[in-house]
């Protein structure tokens, strides 16, 4: 939902926003602009709520600094399509057990919406949503995250992230002492 | 338009904020965080070492079934379960595990405000003291489940099982205790004796649920009960009960518990 960084264009959607006080208008890191439905900023995140407000909303953009174009396109994105999601009743996990706490499962569309995301858009989005303080948002991306560690030994996981193998020969018997079982082999 | 900008490097996960990785950690539980996640790198394993949230609630969980987790022997789940209790720093709430010889002592030291206790298989040659000095020590327990692997000995300690824990544990809401039974300990039925539950328990203000198994129940234990447990509202006896000899007064009495099971049988002549 990017309006333009064109500064006619911007100029442009500025007489928009204030004629229609429903949006607001965020700018990215990198300078683009990006409009969003102000309810729905405000109900999920903090941290625009705080700024709606506190008046501290510029209708030229409210620099976002922090956050890079592509990010705040799915942040954005996701407001909007919050905005017109029909709320279903809060779903628990399904998965309860005895060591996790139950926490909200996302919904279908939020699934979707994480799924087609690249590793690199994900951890921008996480990134991003935590910055903004937008909690069901980090439920949506955290989840999708521990879904992509669960079942898999550190070396798949290493794998599937991107990490390096950090530890020293020495760290790593310390592990295998401490982690004796998770070691166990028949 | 001009083109767009060259991609960036691949994001870092091992620099991901730790309190995402916390988030994460929290929803993979810590079965998951200690078999592969905490393991991957240095930062993610600090946030495991230093969060003690991640081990509140430490336990065997039947519905855990990664085969990684499911190939180990008892014995080695057990040394998981101790690990995860000491990173609780004290602060572990619920823990769901056996306990052999001795591990119940260093575990009330370890979680002194567990509020929920469930030992799955409890062998201890000592006799009940042990076990009840250490319950003493959890003041804050309100769910308290036993599963004794022997008979309690009661040569050299006179006081009931039930009655002492009662004793120890005055807050508990609900309590599940299931003694030794012949099957498991493959000895001739007749020849076993249940635990006898016959005589008086201190007034167990909160108590709500209380599930008796493989034990011999008389009307006078029955009676206690249900006078020390103003608010029971689930109970649950199996083992030995004649339920004829009950009388008008108690049977009143019985009718106050909403759910009553006396999953009985009188006990063989």
């Amino acid at each position: 939902m990017e309006v333009d960084k064109g500064k006619g264009e911007a100029e442009e959607t500025r007489k928009v926003a204030e004629a229609d006080r429903d949006t607001v208008t965020l700018k990215s890191s990198d300078g683009k602009l990006f409009e969003v439905s102000k309810e729905a900023a405000a109900r999920l995140s903090t941290v625009l709520a705080g700024m709606i407000a506190g008046g501290s909303i510029d209708d030229n953009g409210t620099d976002l600094k922090q956050i890079g174009s592509e990010a705040l396109e799915n942040v954005v994105d996701y407001c909007n399509k919050h905005a017109n999601s029909i709320p279903s009743a809060a779903l628990i996990s399904s998965s309860i057990s005895f060591n996790t706490a139950p926490f909200k499962e996302p919904e279908e569309w939020e699934r979707k919406f994480v799924d087609r995301l690249s590793h690199d858009a994900l951890f921008d989005l996480v990134e991003a949503a935590n910055f903004l303080g937008m909690e069901r948002l980090l439920d949506v991306t955290c989840h999708k995250i521990s879904e992509m560690m669960k079942g898999k030994s550190p070396d798949q996981i290493r794998e599937v992230f991107n990490i390096k193998n950090d530890y020293t020969k020495e760290e790593l018997e310390e592990i295998r002492q401490e982690l004796a079982w998770a070691f166990y082999d028949d | 338009m001009a083109p767009p900008p060259p991609a960036p490097a691949a994001r870092d996960w091992a620099a991901l904020p730790s309190d995402i990785v916390l988030d994460v950690f929290l929803r993979l539980g810590p079965h998951e965080v200690m078999l592969g996640a905490e393991q991957a790198c240095k930062p993610w394993r600090h946030v495991a070492l230093e969060e003690p949230m991640l081990w509140r609630r430490v336990g065997l969980d039947e519905d855990y079934t990664d085969k990684r987790w499911i190939r180990c022997p008892c014995s080695v789940k057990q040394q998981m379960l101790r690990v995860a209790v000491d990173r609780a720093k004290g602060q572990c709430e619920a823990f769901k595990g056996n306990c052999y010889d001795g591990y119940l002592p260093h575990l009330v030291r370890r979680a002194p405000i567990l509020r929920s206790l469930n030992i799955q298989h409890y062998s201890d040659y000592e006799n009940g003291k042990r076990l009840v000095k250490a319950l003493k020590k959890l003041t804050l327990l309100e769910d308290l489940e036993i599963y004794f692997k022997y008979s309690i000995d009661y040569e050299d300690w006179d006081k009931s099982m039930l009655q002492s824990i009662c004793k120890a544990c005055p807050r508990l809401k609900k309590l599940v205790l299931m003694y030794a039974s012949a099957t498991e300990l493959e000895c001739d039925e007749d020849e076993f004796d249940k635990e006898p539950v016959d005589g008086p328990i201190p007034v167990m203000r909160n108590l709500h649920t209380l599930k008796l198994y493989e034990c011999e129940l008389s009307c006078k234990g029955l009676n206690a009960i249900i006078d020390g447990c103003p608010r029971l509202e689930t109970l649950l006896i199996d083992g030995y009960f004649n339920k004829r000899k009950m009388d008008e007064n108690l049977k009143l009495k019985c009718a106050r518990v909403k759910n009553l099971t006396l999953d009985t049988m009188k006990k063989p002549p």
